[in-house]
């Protein structure tokens, strides 16, 4: 199994826009109010501290996964210990990223069709591309359809532009001040942190020295649409409405109106977050599988699909309303535990440790 | 009969695995001095063959030389010229002995046919007449001298029926493999060009020859091939159709992973992007490999019309194909999951049209689907002269009755109806017909699950093509796995001096085909000086 | 193995599918929907279904394009239940472009009924809102209007024919509700004296921040309005040239609206200029047009005159204590910090403030003509 730059690339990209578009605008934007889109920039380049730390940290060990490394840096059982939240994180991913898609799917098409229904069928078709294809048929999945996910959100907003009033921009930082900018910052940052995944991927990399270049591209351009999309979202709703909606950016979209003949586009925006949630959902579960047959010293690793898949599925319906996993459990868990302790701080840890083991045994490294 | 044979075999001290001809049972023995033996034997072998002429010249009374052929299958007129008219006249003008002459004539392959050889086995004789040789036998002579004279009825070459062009050459492949290599080669005179000859089906003997462009070619995927054709072991190959249900990938995929092609041009276009064509005696279609998703959108002209109008028709063509295969279930999933998506005077109409019709619209739309596919059907098996009846009665009746009846609606036959024509707009026929098979499934999810089910099948299909192999190329390559530097020729065509290189994937090593630089000038634009 | 995995999913859907599936021949379109306040303080619904009998291109179409039907409850939703209750379809509101709000209603407030209209996501929020003046929601909804298939469509049809963006009235709605500065406004409609022509856009209403309908504006006035708010494509303005008899009127495209606010110690000068182009559309004059002179000199008086025709407009506005005029909103953004401090009572600062009008017209072209064709030498006046 190998991946090229290119289809890294698209990977990121295509899991790191639609979902930080629809949901992290309302929560910014509730924040910071007109300012959110400063609040945007601030979280993109801390993005790019996140994917600089994640590849950093993996390009010391390009032959192996997040797994293997941290048992090369901390030895055997401290390796497979600090595994422990990440398996966490992993699930919880997983499941509250079917969730979310489901809801999304379920509120946008559906009244009557039951929850289970959609998340099976999603889940079918994660487990058809995980099971037969692997990482290489998830990267060229993406590589399919991350040029249609551009494509469909430069589309939905260059069809946006008429009602823009960039007036609804001011006034300038007056209202919210650094400490709004600055919370606004942490609904976005709560997907970017989602790059950590990539640790276990970095180890499939044809040629490992794109790593670097190639996520922090990806992570850019969804973080300069992300922006754009705030921006628009203002523009058009003004500082309030926002935050007071459940996805403004999928809201925005049901004011397209082509020659008044192309109309009720948001459908399209559907389709778009089904390519993302699908090729979000089977990376998730990629990792997840993989990462988890490594820590475990399982030496096939598709059969934990049937183990860890219906585990998935019952963790997703766990959730009692549709806003509590975008909402309660991001800023109960995700944001409280994940990011300060998965995302920044045990890669800080190993990368430390890692630092002063070359340092100190130069000569046993190889 | 068979037992027989066998048991002379095995008095002959010969194993199964010596046979020259795969067929079980035929004898393979010495041919022995007696002419009167080993005429019995084969005769034994031809036994109810009527076909097969045993031709007997005696001299004083007694047989002395045996002319063996299939009728039909040689050269009569030159049986007549060649052989028969100077072995009976020899006698005549020289003071010669006949049946040493004859002797003689065998021994030294002294008579008037290009191609001559000699054998001792009963099977190669036995093999020899079934290819079209005439067998030579003579009294006291232990080895037989085959003579080819094959020659048979064919078929003129006509233009190929599947593949249509307005602009470029009109040649198609005939059923002879020999006509159809030289109709190549006619287009190719270099030594690269290679033709590896094989036989396949133990009964039949169908020579095969595999065609490809040495330093063009990649080794490895040439290795495939001749693996997969050198595994086929059956008795009789009648079409190219059985060999590549033999070699393709994916056998329980809907997409085809070999293309066939009736067009000698194609095949040479192939060869030069790397590709291996396999050629089937006995049939027009050639197969070649490796395939990719991509050739459904492209077609010989392509390459013989300009360049921006190709590439407006690939587009196009792109663009049927996605309604070919959509169309129905985005129809059914908007109308009758999703009705905010149809602009409002259309839905008005639409909703009007259907307000008497008796089924879900699904069900309509898979009724009108199966009807169409049969019109289809009975409009390729019917005899010619009730074409015109099946039209009539599928269009007129069927259509504008069904119609006016309100049993279906109009706007489900106009869906039906350009998907159909869509769908017809593929150049190449066997991935059109996977494609109209998807759209059945794909409709049912649209009844189901509306739009998400729509976008559910698409992604299935995607996953599907991308787990899909083609002799080890991908089948989306360029596309997905994207290789860059190879998208020329894919969704647009550049202008030939724009295509330097041929497709990397495809070839041994990135060659150039056209240098760089050969782009007109803009001063050949320029008024001729004397008209300024 | 696999491909029996196929057929069960396959199954699956089919056997259990199909739940959200619904024919359009078991649908009722709403078209347009009206809300209205009954004696008792219930809601009154009324909406308007498309006939499918009698649309579409097919020959034996019959009876009128829609019909409508009412329903009453305590909330929109219960009232659309109770209606639901004698149509014998679901009804299906995707479509529905136009809500039309009872006079009553909007004087009680709007308050309770909005929330629907923006949660429900199949209904959109790209609708067009407007008040019925002097009739009931459910006579208005009867009238049949020539001009189009489904009367529904007659609304927004003639409120974008005004140039306004009916797509946008909700919406503009909604948010000026939910800012501190705004007030709204909605676009009133009432039914015309003559039956056949049926519908007349009668001006625009005023809202306070309770959404409570406070007072209306005629026609001219209400397009005043939404010309400073900077809603307005085009609007026409009369000049009287007192050297003249008759009047030159003028088609103002490209509206323009820009408002400098200043605070002085509390005291709040705000100074709007309206700008735009002119286009000459009818001279009863003697003046030559062809004489540039002569177009400065009308421009100068359609600017002057439009101007105090504005400021009477805005004092009226502002007699009423509600800005609909966007002034709060230039505060807030040319003096944040200061409008944190006005914010709280900036009805009765934005009644006290201290409103300048400018106009700046371009008159750009003035026809085909340059004195008036049908005039005798003589009267010209170049």
């Amino acid at each position: 199994m190998r991946i090229s730059g290119r289809q890294l690339f698209w990977l990121v990209f295509s899991i790191e826009i639609v979902l930080t578009m629809l949901y992290s605008v309302p929560a910014a934007v509730k924040e910071a109010s007109q300012d959110a889109w400063i609040s945007m920039i601030v979280a993109g380049i801390i993005g790019l501290g996140f994917v600089l730390l994640a590849v950093k940290l993996s390009m010391r060990y390009p032959q192996q996964t997040f797994v293997q490394y941290s048992q090369t840096i901390l030895g055997k059982w401290a390796g497979r210990i600090i595994i422990v939240p990440y398996f966490i994180m992993w699930m919880y991913l997983n499941s509250m990223a079917l969730r979310n898609s489901a809801d999304f799917v379920y509120l946008t098409l559906f009244t009557k069709t039951p929850l289970y229904v959609i998340m099976i069928t999603l889940m079918i078709l994660v487990v058809y591309v995980v099971f037969t294809g692997g990482l290489v048929g998830i990267a060229r999945c993406g590589e399919l359809m991350g040029p249609i996910i551009l494509v469909v959100i430069i589309g939905t907003c260059l069809l946006s532009l008429n009602h823009l009033d960039w007036h609804r921009l001011t006034p300038v930082f007056a209202d919210s001040g650094w400490t709004g900018i600055m919370r606004g910052t942490i609904p976005a940052l709560a997907f970017y942190g989602d790059i950590i995944i990539f640790t276990m991927i970095y180890a499939f990399m044809s040629k490992p020295k794109q790593a670097l270049s190639r996520t922090m591209w990806g992570m850019t351009l969804s973080a300069v649409f992300v922006f754009i999309a705030t921006l628009m979202v203002i523009m058009t709703f003004g500082p309030i409405l926002p935050g007071r909606m459940w996805a403004p950016f999928f809201g925005m979209t049901r004011f397209i109106s082509v020659l008044g003949f192309i109309q009720n586009v948001d459908i399209l925006v559907v389709v778009i977050w089904l390519f993302s949630a699908f090729i979000k959902l089977s990376l998730f579960l990629f990792v997840t599988v993989y990462g988890t047959a490594q820590w475990l010293n399982i030496k096939n690793w598709r059969r934990l699909i049937w183990v860890l898949v219906p585990l998935i599925l019952v963790l997703a319906l766990l959730p009692q309303n549709a806003t509590a996993p975008v909402k309660e459990y991001v800023e109960q868990f995700w944001i409280p535990y994940v990011i300060p302790i998965n995302v920044i701080g045990i890669p800080l840890l190993l990368m430390l440790i890692s630092i002063i083991r070359s340092k100190i045994m130069p000569a046993k490294r190889s | 009969m068979t037992t027989r044979f066998k048991r002379l075999l095995k008095k002959a001290g010969h194993t199964k695995d010596e046979i020259f001809l795969q067929d079980e049972g035929l004898p393979d023995q010495k041919l022995n001095t007696s002419l009167q033996q080993n005429v019995s034997l084969l005769k034994g072998v031809f036994q109810n063959c009527s076909d097969v002429i045993f031709r007997s010249l005696p001299v004083d009374g007694e047989i002395k030389l045996m002319i063996i052929y299939v009728n039909g299958l040689i050269d009569a007129n030159g049986l007549e010229e060649m052989l028969l008219k100077p072995l009976i006249m020899a006698g005549y003008n020289a003071q010669v002995d006949k049946s040493s002459y004859f002797k003689e004539i065998i021994s030294k392959q002294a008579i008037a046919i290009r191609d001559t050889k000699l054998v001792d086995h009963t099977s190669r004789v036995v093999e020899g007449i079934l290819h079209g040789q005439i067998a030579l036998l003579a009294e006291g002579e232990s080895e037989a001298l085959l003579g080819n004279m094959c020659q048979f009825e064919k078929r003129p070459i006509g233009e190929p029926g599947t593949e249509s062009v307005v602009r470029g050459p009109r040649e198609g492949f005939t059923e002879s493999i020999t006509t159809n290599i030289a109709l190549i080669r006619r287009r190719m005179r270099s030594p690269k060009l290679k033709f590896e000859p094989t036989t396949i089906g133990k009964m039949s003997q169908t020579q095969l020859s595999v065609a490809y462009i040495e330093g063009i070619v990649k080794p490895e995927i040439l290795e495939e091939v001749r693996k997969r054709l050198k595994s086929i072991n059956t008795d009789a190959i009648l079409d190219s159709g059985y060999i590549e249900e033999f070699i393709e990938d994916s056998p329980h995929s809907p997409f085809p992973s070999i293309q066939n092609t009736e067009r000698p041009d194609v095949v040479l276009s192939s060869l030069l992007e790397g590709r291996i064509a396999i050629m089937v005696d006995g049939t027009p279609f050639v197969l070649i490999v490796p395939m990719t998703l991509w050739s459904a959108i492209h077609a010989a002209e392509d390459y013989y019309e300009h360049f921006i109008y190709t590439s407006a028709i690939r587009l196009l063509r792109f663009l049927l194909l996605s309604v070919s295969f959509l169309l129905p279930s985005i129809y059914v999933a908007t109308t009758t999951f999703h009705p905010q998506l149809i602009p409002e005077s259309l839905l008005l109409t639409i909703a009007a049209a259907r307000e008497n019709v008796p089924f879900p619209t699904v069900v309509e739309t898979l009724l009108m689907e199966v009807i169409f596919e049969a019109l289809r059907e009975a409009g390729i098996r019917l005899p010619k002269p009730v074409g015109s009846a099946v039209s009539m009665v599928g269009g007129l009746v069927l259509g504008e009755s069904a119609v006016r009846a309100g049993v279906v609606s109009a706007p489900t036959v106009i869906v039906v109806a350009f998907t159909g024509i869509a769908s017809f707009s593929l150049p190449r026929y066997n991935l059109g017909l996977a494609f109209r098979l998807l759209r059945f499934p794909l409709l049912l999810l649209a009844g189901s699950l509306g739009i998400y089910g729509v976008g559910f099948g698409v992604i299935a299909l995607l996953i599907h093509l991308v787990n899909l192999r083609s002799f080890g190329i991908p089948f989306l390559a360029p596309v997905a796995p994207n290789l860059s530097g190879t998208m020329k020729d894919i969704f647009i065509r550049m202008p030939r001096w724009k295509m330097n290189e041929r497709p990397a994937f495809l070839v041994s090593e990135n060659q150039t085909r056209t240098p760089k630089g050969q782009e007109p000038y803009k001063s050949q634009g320029a008024d001729n000086e004397d008209v300024r | 193995m696999k491909r029996l995995w196929l057929i069960l999913i396959l199954l699956l859907f089919l056997t259990t599918g199909c739940w959200d599936r619904r024919e359009l021949n078991d649908q009722a379109l709403i078209f347009a929907w009206g809300m209205d306040l009954n004696e008792d303080g219930s809601y009154h619904a009324t909406a308007q279904f498309a006939n499918p009998h009698s649309l579409g291109s097919s020959e034996e179409s019959t009876g009128k394009a829609s019909f409508s039907v009412s329903g009453d409850g305590n909330s929109v939703y219960e009232a659309a239940k109770d209606l639901q209750a004698k149509v014998s379809r679901a009804w299906f509101a995707g479509h529905r472009r136009v809500i039309l709000i009872g006079e009553k209603l909007a004087k009680d407030g709007l308050a309770n009924i909005l929330d629907e209209y923006s949660r429900n996501p199949i209904v959109r929020l790209r609708t067009d809102i407007l008040i019925v003046k002097g009739s009931s929601v459910e006579d208005i909804l009867e009238v049949s209007y020539p001009l189009e298939q489904l009367p529904a469509n007659a609304f927004f049809r003639i409120h974008e024919a005004a140039d306004m963006n009916p797509d946008l009235t909700l919406l503009h709605f909604i948010m000026a509700n939910a800012s501190d500065e705004n007030c709204p406004i909605l676009p009133v409609v009432t039914v015309h004296a003559n039956p056949d022509v049926g519908l007349q856009l009668w001006g625009t209403a005023i809202f306070n921040k309770d959404t409570k309908l406070v007072d209306y504006l005629p026609l001219k006035k209400g397009n005043l309005a939404q010309w400073i708010k900077g809603q307005l494509g085009s609007t026409i303005g009369t000049v009287k040239i007192p050297s003249e008899e008759g009047d030159i009127v003028v088609e103002i495209n490209h509206l323009s609206a820009n408002i400098q606010t200043l605070i002085v110690e509390k005291n709040i000068q705000v100074h709007v200029t309206l700008g735009g182009k002119g286009i000459l559309r009818e001279s009863n004059t003697h003046l030559d047009l062809s004489h540039s002179r002569n177009v400065v000199m009308v421009q100068e008086y359609l600017n002057e005159q439009t101007a105090t025709e504005v400021k009477r407009v805005v004092k009226e506005i502002q007699k009423l204590g509600t800005d609909i005029l966007g002034v709060g909103q230039s505060i807030h953004r040319q003096h944040p910090y200061q409008w944190k401090g006005l914010k709280e009572e900036w009805s009765q600062h934005f009644q006290q403030a201290k409103i300048e009008i400018e106009v700046k017209i371009d008159l750009e072209e003035t026809g085909m003509t340059g004195p008036s064709l049908i005039q005798k030498k003589s009267e010209v006046n170049s």
